[in-house]
């Protein structure tokens, strides 16, 4: 059974490496600053009593002040799983580091949230749209779209 | 400049160009409007660029204007060779999401029809495999023979022989007949013939081999590294499996083993699918034997309205680990509806897979991949 | 029916020319019926069964659809050689349908060429060119890529091939297609006194008449067509055509070299002479066409794949080349041990069976197919657009 850890424990340990990178914990999820983003994954990675080396999903969803990007992130070693949130303010040009060099998998779910929502991830190698072309203008899945 | 393994450096080279190749959107064997432009010098790969959207629907965006019983028909859509999973992925979800439980005999339908699923879209991967060997569709033939017997099991059932819209929020739309479980008996009894007839001809023919040993190989750590799952992560040696790992429905009460494999190429990814097979063979032969009577869809309101929160689930779908997410705000339509498609992300370390093969090879290993454009483009 | 009708000039192109043109296209078109018909049983269905009696007007009715569809050029090509592709790919696999001897020449109807392999080789090979050609006029890179495979396909294995017709040709102590056949009348079948011959020629004509699992010419699934990519019309019927009529040939040219043609061992004088004659040498030859044709249909339905391009590169160079020239250096051996080809004693089939298994078994034990995948190195500056 793949367990869900307790969120207020691991985040305590996230705070105790990386001060202040943890804005919210709920029973559900874990929420960080977006530019914390990548030290805090690179620590539930790396650690080797958490060993997160499974990035299983990115969403993105658009709550009209902020576009608030999930990961869920299992552990196959120790078979449990976490939600990170972060979330990327401003509707011009909302951006969070990437975190392709820490999971390759995120290659392609980044880029369609670029596509379809319009956050940028700075460090992706390629941040182009995925399914639609190249001159398409707007995002589709943005709650002012259509 | 493609060099050899052993570097003689000193080879004296005609001057050659790589050119662009698109394997384009039109393609007999690309299983799909798949684009995959590689770079080619000579014959071989040197690199290898996937370009995706033509089949882009926006299945996500409709979800949001219709109720969470409205889109079971376009969860159909996605992997559209494997339907019930899918529904039933989506219904999972929307069950943790309202707090919807499921009755016993629903459970145990799910179960068969997901494992019937699976079991008609690995042969069906199985006999594409060899076409993209180039075999003239033979094994073809004789899979789509069997996949037949399926699909008559499945229009007993829904009316429908592809898209079949069967599962429900709480359970499955009607009840099955016990002609339906009579002939699903027959099948599992039938099928081991048949398997034992595609084992003998291809699993340890030479051509098959020495074509597809060694080419499109993936390590493991790669694997997890790519978030691959499915077939693809279980031929390169992680064992994993959600059905025996994070077990959703009563896969629990059943008996069955995760099929692994070492090398991670197409031959293994065969391999895999073939022993899935029997396994779901297994299943359905204890759940045909153990399903109980009773009701087939749990009561709900007919607009639901889930509380405000979210819910993530995923299920062992036959091309991989197919997730939905859901967002809801308590009001008839889903807030956010998205799937976490497991072709798209087993696609993320094709590039490298192929580059240093050659374009046989690319063809092969987009074979093995086991791909379906609705998933990937949704 | 006399033979001397025909030595006249009217009475060859007039009558003569007719019926053989006549008799061979209807003979093709029943026999791909038949092609097609046998096919669908290897993939459990029925085939053509609709058009006429029996499905047997289904050829006729395909033929016209191609002929009758709108024939589309693209703008880039080479107009020239995009026409002249198609011809150079079917004349010569009609030409080599004139040396095929279905009669003895002493009956009068069937010519008699005394160089008959070397033209058989020289003119088999033209098809090569003019798949290139089909290759190069398509401005369309994949017709390319087949055009590049098929010719490397051909030259390689035209050498085992011409070796082991040379292995023939000594056997029989002349080059003439009808004296190859006499020779057996004598000796026996060169199937069986030469069955390593045999077994490389089998394969290597597959290869050289793109026969599957070699069917570069033919629609690979790899490739979307290959060379045929951008012809349509009728100039894609003959592509089509030309396929199947080299299988055909392919089948003649085995049962004439190594199944005795149109004779049986010892069966010198027991036909009548003349035309009537013919007509027995004709039915065996279309049986033993047809026996050869059925495993080359055989192998086509049930082989489970391709090998890759560098695969049969290997297995030409490195398998067949040197099983041929072994086989060709044991027959030199024998045929200067029993003094020229006439005097030849069947019982060297107990010499070369055993040689041919032995070496068959050497060989696939030590060869391998090779080819791995190569190490990619500094490729990504400017190849790739928009990286």
């Amino acid at each position: 059974m793949t367990i869900a850890l307790n969120t207020h424990d691991v985040a305590e340990e996230i705070t105790k490496r990386i001060p202040d990178a943890v804005e919210e914990v709920s029973n559900n999820y874990i929420l960080v600053k977006g530019q914390s983003l990548y030290s805090v994954s690179q620590f539930l990675k790396d650690s080797p009593s958490l060993y997160f080396d499974y990035l299983n999903c990115i969403v993105g969803t658009d709550y009209i002040d902020y576009i608030e990007v999930v990961y869920i992130l299992e552990s196959y070693k120790h078979n449990s799983t976490i939600t990170l949130k972060a979330r990327a303010y401003g509707r011009d040009n909302p951006t969070l580091p990437s975190v392709v060099a820490l999971w390759a998998g995120a290659d392609f779910q980044e880029r369609e949230i670029f596509d379809l929502l319009g956050v940028t991830f700075t460090g992706h190698p390629k941040m182009k749209r995925i399914f639609l072309w190249e001159d398409f203008e707007g995002y589709p899945l943005r709650r002012d779209f259509l | 400049m493609v060099q050899s393994l052993d570097t003689r450096e000193e080879i004296i080279q005609v001057a050659t160009q790589p050119y662009v190749l698109n394997i384009g959107p039109h393609h007999p064997s690309t299983h799909g409007v798949f684009h995959l432009r590689t770079v080619l010098d000579g014959e071989v790969i040197v690199d290898a660029e996937i370009l995706i959207g033509y089949l882009h629907r926006g299945i996500e965006k409709l979800a949001e204007t219709r109720t969470y019983t409205q889109v079971i028909p376009l969860t159909d859509r996605f992997d559209y060779l494997a339907s019930m999973t899918n529904n039933l992925a989506y219904c999972l979800a929307v069950e943790k999401l309202a707090g919807i439980e499921v009755p016993e005999r629903a459970q145990y339908l799910r179960v068969i029809l997901a494992e019937l699923m699976r079991a008609s879209s690995h042969v069906m991967s199985l006999g594409f495999l060899m076409n993209d060997l180039g075999s003239l569709f033979t094994p073809l033939f004789l899979a789509a023979r069997e996949r037949e017997k399926m699909l008559d099991l499945f229009e007993m059932l829904s009316g429908q022989r592809l898209l079949y819209n069967f599962m429900r929020i709480g359970g499955v739309s009607q009840d099955a007949t016990d002609l339906f479980l009579f002939k699903a008996r027959q099948f599992v009894d039938q099928m081991p013939m048949y398997l034992n007839e595609i084992d003998q001809l291809l699993t340890e023919n030479e051509v098959f081999r020495v074509r597809a040993e060694g080419t499109g190989a993936l390590s493991a750590e790669d694997a997890i590294n790519f978030s691959c799952s499915g077939p693809v992560l279980r031929a390169c040696g992680v064992d994993r499996d959600i059905r025996r790992d994070d077990p959703y429905l009563i896969y629990d009460r059943f008996d069955f083993d995760v099929i692994t494999c070492q090398n991670g190429d197409n031959y293994d990814r065969y391999r895999v699918r073939l022993g899935e097979i029997w396994q779901s063979l297994r299943i359905l032969d204890q759940a045909l034997r153990d399903i109980p009577s009773g009701e087939v869809q749990a009561k709900h309101p007919h607009f639901l309205r889930p509380p405000v929160g979210e819910a993530f689930s995923r299920i062992e779908a036959p091309k991989g680990e197919l997730g939905f997410y859901l967002v809801s705000d308590n009001s008839i339509a889903p807030y956010r509806f998205h799937v976490r498609s497991s072709t798209l992300i087993n696609l993320t370390p094709l590039s490298k897979m192929l580059i240093g093969w050659k374009l046989a090879d690319a063809i092969l290993t987009l074979g093995s991949i086991d791909i379906v454009l609705g998933e990937i483009d949704r | 029916m006399d033979a001397p009708v025909f030595d006249n000039w009217w009475g060859h192109f007039l009558l003569f020319a007719p019926i053989c043109i006549f008799g061979a296209l209807t003979f093709l078109l029943l026999f791909l019926w038949f092609d097609r018909r046998y096919w669908a049983r290897y993939q459990i269905r029925v085939g053509p069964n609709r058009c006429g009696p029996w499905g047997l007007l289904q050829c006729l009715a395909d033929g016209l659809k191609m002929a009758l569809k709108e024939d589309i050029i693209p703008s880039k090509v080479d107009k020239f050689l995009h026409g002249l592709a198609p011809l150079l790919i079917m004349f010569p696999v009609l030409m080599v349908f004139a040396i095929i001897p279905f009669a003895n020449a002493r009956s009068g109807v069937v010519p008699d060429l005394n160089i008959g392999l070397i033209y058989l080789v020289g003119i088999t090979s033209i098809v090569g060119i003019g798949l290139l050609t089909a290759g190069w006029a398509s401005s369309n890179k994949w017709s390319l890529v087949g055009a590049m495979r098929s010719i490397a396909t051909m030259v390689s294995y035209e050498f085992p091939v011409v070796l082991s017709l040379v292995g023939v040709g000594l056997m029989a102590g002349t080059l003439s297609m009808n004296g190859i056949v006499e020779a057996q009348e004598r000796n026996g079948w060169f199937i069986l006194l030469q069955p390593l011959g045999f077994l490389i020629f089998f394969v290597g004509m597959m290869a050289e008449t793109g026969r599957s699992p070699f069917d570069f010419m033919e629609c690979e699934s790899e490739l979307g067509c290959g060379v045929n990519t951008e012809y349509s019309g009728l100039r894609f019927g003959i592509f089509q055509m030309v396929e199947f009529m080299e299988g055909v040939l392919m089948s003649f040219i085995v049962a004439t070299l190594f199944l005795g043609g149109y004779s049986f061992p010892g069966s010198q004088g027991i036909f009548p002479e003349g035309a009537l004659g013919a007509v027995f040498g004709l039915i065996a030859v279309m049986i033993k066409m047809f026996i050869v044709y059925i495993f080359l249909g055989w192998i086509k339905c049930t082989m489970p794949g391709r090998l890759r391009i560098d695969q049969w590169m290997g297995f030409a160079w490195k398998a067949l080349l040197p099983l041929s020239v072994l086989n060709l250096i044991i027959v030199a051996f024998e045929v200067v041990a029993f003094g020229g080809a006439p005097n030849f004693p069947a019982w060297v089939l107990f010499i070369n069976l055993p040689a041919c298994i032995i070496l068959i078994m050497l060989w696939s034990r030590f060869w391998t197919t090779g080819g791995g995948r190569i190490n990619v190195r500094a490729v990504r500056q400017g190849h790739t657009q928009g990286a």
